[in-house]
C-alpha cells in the first residue's frame, strides 16, 4: 500500500502491542476469565461489536476447561475461528467483531472467534425500483445477504465472487460477481484492477466505486447501472455483465451498460412483448420530451414566432400576454421551482414530503400563473417534462435527464432552434465518445442484430436467441430452443 | 486541465455576453404579428396599404387591429405603420394578402415579390383580389373580434377543399406567373352588405388583372385546372329539368395535336358525380333516367367550357396553361408564335359524366 | 500503413461515410445551378454524374488497394518521400477548403433565413467547436455521427418530400431531352461538385476493417446519394416552374415552406436547425482527413494541425460575398482536376510501376 508523505497508516499496526492500541477506546474489553493471573485465558473484544448472546452461551463455557488453544478451536461451536500470531490480522478481526483469546496476557498467538453482532434490516421490497409485476425483493445493506439473493437465482458454480477490501479507513468489503465462461475475462480483469487501484479513505456505497472506476468521470451520463433488484442483477450476469457489490450498500452496480438499458425495466419481461415494446419506446420518447420541450418553447417564443400555427397563436400568445419576463427567464424560473419542489420532497421526512408534492405542484403553480409570472402553457409543458423525466427505470439516469435540460435552455436562448439542435449534436457526439468499460455506450451504433432482440425492442422470448454482442460474451447463445410449443393446435394446423 | 476549464469559462462568458446582445429577439408578446395585408390604389400613383394584426389579452378573446397608410412601396407602408404600433410589426405570420381590383389591373408583381423574397413568409399564404377596396373589407365591424384575416383565409381554404374554388396560394400564383405558357388566377372576393363572399375567379395576364369568371363557370373551370375535388353545380337542362350534381372525382387530360404546324387541343374531362337534387319539370314523381341526363349534362358542360375558353382567348389569357402543354409536347416551342396562334387555336372539349349514385332514392 | 484494428470500422459503415461525405449544403441549392443551362433535363445530368462517381470509387479502390494505405502512401511509393508529401499537401488543402466552403454556405443560409444579424464568427466558432469535439473522439466517432445523422435527421427530411409531391406538376419534366448535349454536359459538371465528397475515401481507406468487402457498400452509398439527389432535383422541378426555380436561391428550403402540420406551421426553421447536424459531421469528416494528412506530412500531433485548421477556418469565414464565390469556383476546378484527372492518371502510373517492378524481378 502506497501512502502519501506524512500520512500515518491507519487501521493496521505493525507493532506487537496491539492490545495497547486498542484499549484506548472505552468500548474495548480486555478481561481475564479465571481468578489467578497466570492461568488462562485472556479475552479481548469490542463490546459494541460482538453478540453477547453467543459470547456467553457458546464461548465462555468452553473457556472454563483451560484447554490449549488448538483444542479450543475444534471445540467451540462457532464457524469462523482463526489461529494466528499476526498483529495486523488480530486488529483487523477484532475490529470486525471477533473475540481474541490468549493464553497469557502477553502471548503472541491468539485465537480469533468471529462472534460479530450484525444488525441489519430484513430483506424487503425494492423501494426505488418498485414494480407491480415480477419479483419484489430488494437488496439490503449486508453484502452476504445480497450475494445470497443472487446465488439463489443462479445456483451454478460458474457464478464467481471475488472479494476485496477497499478504503483505507472504512476497509469496506467489495465483491465482484461474474459468470465464469460468459463474462469477458478482459472486462473482469479491468474491473478488479481498477477496484484494487482505488485509494480513498472510505467507501460508503457501491456508487462510490462505480464513479471511481467509470471510464469518464466527467460525464453526465452514468456509465453503470445501480440497482436494488436481484432479478436485474441475475439477468445481467447471464448476459456476461459484471456486478460490483459493496458491504453496507443496498445497491449493486452493473457494468458495462449501454444507454438504452436505462430504459429497460425488469417489468418489461412480465408483459406481452408488444406491450412492453410500447412502454420501452414510450420511455425513450419521454427522454426527448423531457429534455427538449422547454428549450423548444424558449426558442420558438423568443425567436421563431413563424412556427406557431394560427390556431395555436391565441392560446400561446394570450397566455403569455401579461408575463413581464422573457420566455427564457420564465422557463428557467419555473423549471428551477419544479426542481426545488422535487428536491425538497426527497429531502423532507416522508410524511411531510408527500404533502409538499401536492402543495408545490398545485398551489404554487396555480398561484404563479394567476399572478401572471408565467404562462399556463409553459406550466403544462414543464409539468409534462418533469413527469417524463421520471419514466426511466434507472434513477441515476432520470437525474441526468433532469439536469441536462438546463444547458439546453441556455443554448435555446442564445441560438434559438439552432441551439436546441446544437445541444442535440453535442450530446450525440458525447455519447458516441463515451465508453463503459471500453465498450461503446451508445447502443445505436454500431448496429448489432442483438440490439433488435432485446435492447431497442423486446422480441418474444423465442426470438431472443443471442447474448448482446457489445459485451463480447464468451457464450453466444441465450436460447437454443426452436420456440415450438407442444400441445393441441386448432383444426387449421392439424 | 486548469487551462481547459479556464478556456471553457471564457468561452461561456463570451457567448453569454455576445450571443444575447447580438441576436435581436422576437418575443411573441412583444411583436405585432401582421396576419393580413391589403393593397389598394390611392391617388397620385400612391398605394394604400392595410395591415391587420391581432392583439392578444390574457383570458380574453383577441381583437383585431387594422392600420392603414399611404406610401409608394409595401415596405415603406410597413415602416410608416411601424410608427404607430405599440410593438414592432413583423410579417412572419401573414396568412392572407388581398389586392384591390383597381390595383390588380396595374399589376401586383412588386407586392408579390416582397412576399416571395421574405424568408419569414410562408408559401401557403392565401391571395385574393377584392372587388372593391381591400381596406374596407378588413375594416368591417363584424370581424373586429373575430380576426378577419384568419376568417378570410379559412373561407378561401374551405372553398378550395370542399367548394368550387381551385387550389391557389402564393406558391401556385408564383408557379403560374413564372410558367411559360400559363397565366395565374386568384379568387375574387367582395364585401356584400355585412358579409365577405367569393364572387368568382380573377384571371391575370402576367401580373395584371384582366378578366374574371363568374361562380357559375367555376365548376367547369375547377374541373379543367384541378384534380379530384368536390363541388356542387346545378344544371338547368332542357324543359327546365333541374339537376344538381356533386363531384366525387374528376380527371382531365389535355391532348395536343400539331396540325399544319399549329397546335390543336382536345380536352377530355372525366367526371364521377352523385345526384344531389332532382326536380323534373313535370310535377309528378318520376324515376331518374341516368343515361338521358348524363348526356344532357355533358353537353351543358362542354358548352360552358367552350364559353370560358373563348372568353380567355378573347382576352389573350391562358389560365388553363394550354401554352405550357403545347410546350411539353412540341420541342420547337416559341412563345411569340404561340401568342399569335392562341386567339384562334382550336380547342375541343369532350366531357364524360358518370352519375354513380343517386342518393338513397331512385 | 494500416491503422490499428481498434480504430477501424466495419465495412458496411462505409455506406454511411460515403453518404455523409456527399450530402452537404449543396443539396439545398444545386437544383438551381444544374438547371441553369440544361433546364428541366438536368436530372439526367445528376444520374450521369452519379455514374461517374461510381467509376471514381472504382478507381480509388484500385489505387488504394495497391498500396493498402492512404493517398500519402500512394504518393510516397510513386514519387518518393519529399515530392510525395508535397503533392499530398495540395490534397489536404483541398479537403480543408472544401470544409470551409460547406461552412460558409451554411452560415450564409442561417444568416439569410434565421438570424440576419448573427456574426459569422459566432456561428463558425460554435460549429467548429463541436467539430473539434467530434474529431478528437477519433475516426469511429465521426463514423458514428455519420450513421446517426443518417437516421436522424436525414430519413426524416426525405420523408418530407411527400408534402411538395402533393402539388407536383410532373408534366414540367416534359419534353425529356430537349436540350443539347453541351447543356447537359454543363449540368453534369455542376452536379459533379454537388455530389463530390467521396474523395475523402483517399484518407480513411486504411481505417476500413475489410476494404475489399467495403467496396460494395461504397458503391451502394453512391447509388443512394445519386438517387437522393435525383429525387430532390425532380421534386424541385415538378414543384417550381422553370423561371421560378431560376429566381430561387435555395429551392430545397423553399420547398419545405409548404410543410404544415397542425402543431407546426412552418418547417424550414427546423429543417435548417437539423441540418446543423449533417453539416457538422461533414465538416468533421473533411477536417479529420485534412488534419490527419497534415499530421502525417509534417509529423505533428493531429491535435495541433486540427486546431490550426479550425482557427484558420474561423478567420476565413469572416470573409463573405466575393470570397465565397471565388472559393467555390476554385474548389470546383480543384475537385474536377485533382480527382477526375489526376487520380486516374496516378492509377495508371502506379499500375505501370508495379508491372515494371514485377518484370525486373
Amino acid at each position: 500500500m502506497k501512502l502519501k508523505n506524512g500520512d500515518k497508516e491507519y487501521g493496521a499496526g505493525s507493532n506487537q502491542n496491539w492490545l495497547e492500541r486498542l484499549s484506548k477506546s472505552n468500548d474495548f474489553v480486555h478481561e481475564h476469565t479465571s481468578l489467578r493471573d497466570d492461568e488462562p485465558f485472556w479475552i479481548s473484544y469490542y463490546r459494541t461489536l460482538v453478540s453477547s448472546d453467543i459470547l456467553h452461551k457458546d464461548v465462555l463455557p468452553y473457556l472454563q476447561e483451560k484447554l490449549p488453544l488448538e483444542e479450543l478451536k475444534s471445540r467451540i461451536p462457532v464457524q469462523e475461528i482463526i489461529f494466528t500470531r499476526d498483529a495486523d490480522e488480530i486488529i483487523q478481526n477484532i475490529l470486525n467483531g471477533s473475540l481474541a483469546i490468549q493464553k497469557h496476557q502477553y502471548d503472541d498467538e491468539c485465537l480469533l472467534i468471529n462472534i460479530a453482532n450484525s444488525k441489519f434490516r430484513d430483506v424487503g421490497m425494492a423501494t426505488m425500483e418498485s414494480s407491480t409485476l415480477g419479483p419484489q425483493v430488494g437488496f439490503i445493506e449486508e453484502l452476504d445477504t445480497n450475494i445470497n439473493l443472487v446465488r439463489k437465482r443462479l445456483p451454478v458454480p460458474e457464478l464467481l465472487v471475488k472479494e476485496m477490501k477497499v478504503g483505507e479507513l472504512s476497509k469496506t468489503r467489495v465483491a465482484v460477481l461474474y459468470m465464469d465462461g460468459i463474462a469477458d475475462p478482459e472486462n473482469v480483469n479491468t474491473v478488479i484492477q481498477r477496484i484494487k487501484d482505488i485509494q480513498y479513505d472510505h467507501i460508503q456505497d457501491s456508487s462510490y466505486i462505480a464513479s471511481m472506476i467509470e471510464d469518464n468521470s466527467n460525464s453526465l451520463f452514468p456509465q453503470s447501472i445501480s440497482t436494488e433488484r436481484a432479478d436485474r442483477v441475475a439477468a445481467g450476469l447471464t448476459e456476461g455483465k459484471i456486478i460490483i457489490a459493496s458491504d453496507g450498500s443496498p445497491n449493486l452496480v452493473i457494468l458495462p451498460v449501454t444507454l438504452m438499458e436505462s430504459f429497460i425495466a425488469m417489468e418489461d419481461y412480465s408483459y406481452s412483448w408488444i406491450i412492453s415494446n410500447f412502454f420501452r419506446l414510450l420511455r425513450f420518447a419521454a427522454m426527448f420530451i423531457s429534455t427538449m420541450i422547454t428549450p423548444m418553447y424558449v426558442a420558438i417564443m423568443t425567436y421563431h414566432y413563424e412556427l406557431i400555427p394560427a390556431r395555436l397563436l391565441e392560446t400561446l400568445v394570450g397566455s403569455r400576454a401579461a408575463v413581464p419576463f422573457a420566455p427564457f427567464l420564465e422557463a428557467l424560473f419555473l423549471e428551477l421551482m419544479i426542481e426545488m419542489v422535487k428536491e425538497a420532497g426527497i429531502r423532507l421526512p416522508l410524511k411531510i414530503g408527500q404533502s409538499l408534492g401536492v402543495v408545490g405542484g398545485i398551489v404554487i403553480g396555480q398561484a404563479v400563473v394567476e399572478a401572471g409570472l408565467t404562462s399556463n402553457v409553459l406550466l403544462i409543458l414543464v409539468g409534462l417534462g418533469s413527469l417524463a423525466s421520471y419514466t426511466s427505470p434507472v434513477y441515476k439516469f432520470s437525474n441526468t435527464i433532469r439536469f441536462i435540460k438546463f444547458p439546453v435552455i441556455f443554448l435555446a436562448q442564445w441560438f434559438g432552434l439552432l441551439g436546441v439542435f446544437l445541444a442535440f449534436l453535442i450530446t450525440q457526439i458525447h455519447l458516441l465518445r463515451l465508453t463503459s468499460l471500453g465498450r461503446p455506450y451508445l447502443s445505436q451504433y454500431p448496429i448489432r442484430n442483438t440490439s433488435f432482440q432485446d435492447l431497442w425492442v423486446r422480441l418474444p422470448f423465442s426470438m431472443q436467441k443471442e447474448n448482446p454482442k457489445t459485451l463480447r460474451p464468451q457464450k453466444k447463445w441465450k436460447s437454443t430452443g426452436t420456440g415450438k410449443k407442444t400441445g393441441p393446435a386448432n383444426d387449421f394446423y392439424e | 486541465m486548469m487551462n481547459r476549464s479556464a478556456f471553457c469559462l471564457i468561452l461561456i462568458l463570451l457567448l453569454l455576453l455576445s450571443g444575447c446582445s447580438f441576436l435581436p429577439t422576437n418575443i411573441v408578446n412583444e411583436i405585432d404579428m401582421a396576419q393580413g395585408v391589403g393593397y389598394d390604389l390611392a391617388e397620385k400613383k400612391n398605394i394604400k396599404g392595410t395591415i391587420v394584426f391581432p392583439i392578444f389579452k390574457k383570458d380574453k378573446t383577441s381583437t383585431t387591429e387594422v392600420r392603414t397608410a399611404i406610401g409608394k412601396s409595401s415596405k415603406e407602408i410597413r415602416s410608416i405603420l411601424n410608427n404607430e404600433t405599440r410593438y414592432t410589426l413583423v410579417s412572419g405570420q401573414v396568412r392572407v394578402a388581398l389586392y384591390g381590383k383597381k390595383m390588380a389591373k396595374k399589376g401586383i408583381n412588386d407586392f408579390v415579390d416582397t412576399l416571395h423574397r421574405d424568408p419569414a413568409i410562408g408559401s401557403l399564404v392565401q391571395m385574393a383580389i377584392v372587388d372593391g377596396d381591400s381596406n374596407e373589407l378588413f375594416k368591417m365591424k363584424k370581424y373586429k373580434n373575430e380576426n378577419v384575416s384568419i376568417h378570410i383565409q379559412e373561407l378561401l381554404e374551405q372553398n378550395m377543399k370542399m367548394g368550387l374554388l381551385p387550389q391557389t396560394n402564393l406558391q401556385s400564383f408564383l408557379f403560374q406567373f413564372f410558367q411559360i405558357g400559363q397565366d395565374p388566377y386568384l379568387p375574387l372576393i367582395k364585401k356584400e352588405k355585412d358579409n365577405i363572399r367569393i364572387t368568382g375567379m380573377a384571371i391575370f395576364k402576367d401580373d395584371q388583372y384582366v378578366t374574371s369568371i363568374s361562380m357559375e363557370d367555376l365548376f367547369i373551370f375547377k374541373a379543367l385546372v384541378d384534380i379530384n375535388r368536390t363541388g356542387l353545380r346545378q344544371f338547368i337542362l332542357e324543359k327546365h329539368d333541374n339537376v344538381v350534381l356533386d363531384t366525387l372525382g374528376s380527371k382531365v387530360k389535355y391532348k395536343v395535336k400539331i396540325v399544319q404546324g399549329r397546335p390543336e387541343f382536345t380536352i377530355n374531362l372525366k367526371m364521377k358525380t352523385r345526384l344531389h337534387e332532382f326536380a323534373p319539370s313535370e310535377k309528378q314523381r318520376q324515376s331518374f333516367d341516368k343515361k338521358k341526363y348524363q348526356k344532357q349534362v355533358e353537353q351543358e358542360l362542354e358548352k360552358s367550357a367552350i364559353n370560358i375558353i373563348n372568353q380567355f382567348k378573347k382576352h389573350q389569357v391562358d389560365p388553363l396553361g394550354l401554352g405550357a402543354k403545347y410546350k411539353e409536347h412540341y420541342r420547337g416551342f416559341n412563345e411569340k408564335q404561340w401568342n399569335m396562334y392562341y386567339p384562334n387555336v382550336k380547342v375541343v372539349v369532350n366531357a364524360d359524366i358518370e352519375i354513380l349514385q343517386t342518393g338513397t332514392v331512385d | 500503413m494500416q491503422a490499428n484494428i481498434r480504430h477501424q470500422v466495419s465495412p458496411y459503415l462505409v455506406f454511411f461515410i460515403i453518404y455523409n461525405s456527399q450530402v452537404g449544403v449543396g443539396i439545398l441549392s444545386f437544383q438551381r445551378t444544374i438547371a441553369a443551362k440544361a433546364g428541366y433535363d438536368a436530372w439526367i445530368g445528376v444520374l450521369v454524374a452519379g455514374c461517374l462517381v461510381q467509376a471514381f470509387i472504382w478507381v480509388m479502390y484500385k489505387l488504394l488497394g495497391k498500396t493498402n494505405g492512404d493517398i500519402i502512401d500512394v504518393h510516397t511509393t510513386i514519387f518518393g518521400n519529399g515530392l510525395g508529401k508535397f503533392l499530398s499537401f495540395f490534397i489536404m488543402i483541398y479537403y480543408w477548403l472544401a470544409s470551409i466552403s460547406v461552412l460558409i454556405g451554411f452560415i450564409e443560409i442561417i444568416q439569410v433565413w434565421m438570424f440576419p444579424t448573427m456574426p459569422s464568427w459566432i456561428l463558425s466558432t460554435i460549429i467548429l467547436l463541436s467539430v473539434y469535439y467530434c474529431v478528437s473522439g477519433g475516426f469511429r466517432v465521426i463514423v458514428g455521427m455519420s450513421f446517426l445523422s443518417f437516421i436522424f435527421p436525414q430519413i426524416l427530411l426525405i420523408v418530407l418530400f411527400i408534402f411538395p409531391l402533393k402539388i407536383a406538376h410532373f408534366s414540367n419534366l416534359l419534353p425529356i431531352m430537349s436540350h443539347s448535349f453541351m447543356d447537359l454536359a454543363d449540368s453534369i459538371k455542376s452536379s459533379m461538385y454537388s455530389i463530390a465528397g467521396t474523395e475523402a475515401l483517399l484518407m480513411y481507406y486504411p481505417f476500413i476493417r475489410d476494404p475489399k468487402a467495403s467496396k460494395k457498400f461504397a458503391h451502394l452509398g453512391v447509388l443512394f446519394t445519386t438517387i437522393l439527389y435525383t429525387i430532390s432535383a425532380i421534386v424541385s422541378f415538378t414543384f417550381y416552374s422553370e423561371n421560378q426555380l431560376k429566381t430561387t436561391l435555395w429551392p430545397e428550403l423553399s420547398l419545405t415552406k409548404t410543410v404544415t402540420l397542425s402543431f407546426l406551421e412552418r418547417f424550414e426553421y427546423l429543417y435548417i436547425s437539423m441540418y446543423l447536424i449533417i453539416i457538422s459531421v461533414l465538416i468533421a469528416l473533411f477536417l479529420w482527413c485534412s488534419s490527419r494528412g497534415l499530421k502525417r506530412i509534417f509529423n505533428r500531433k493531429q491535435k495541433y494541425t486540427l486546431l490550426l485548421l479550425c482557427l484558420l477556418s474561423i478567420i476565413l469565414c469572416q470573409f463573405n460575398g466575393s470570397f465565397k464565390d471565388m472559393l467555390n469556383k476554385y474548389i470546383i476546378q480543384m475537385n474536377l482536376w485533382i480527382f477526375y484527372g489526376y487520380i486516374p492518371i496516378l492509377l495508371l502510373v502506379l499500375t505501370f510501376l508495379k508491372r515494371g517492378k514485377q518484370n525486373d524481378e
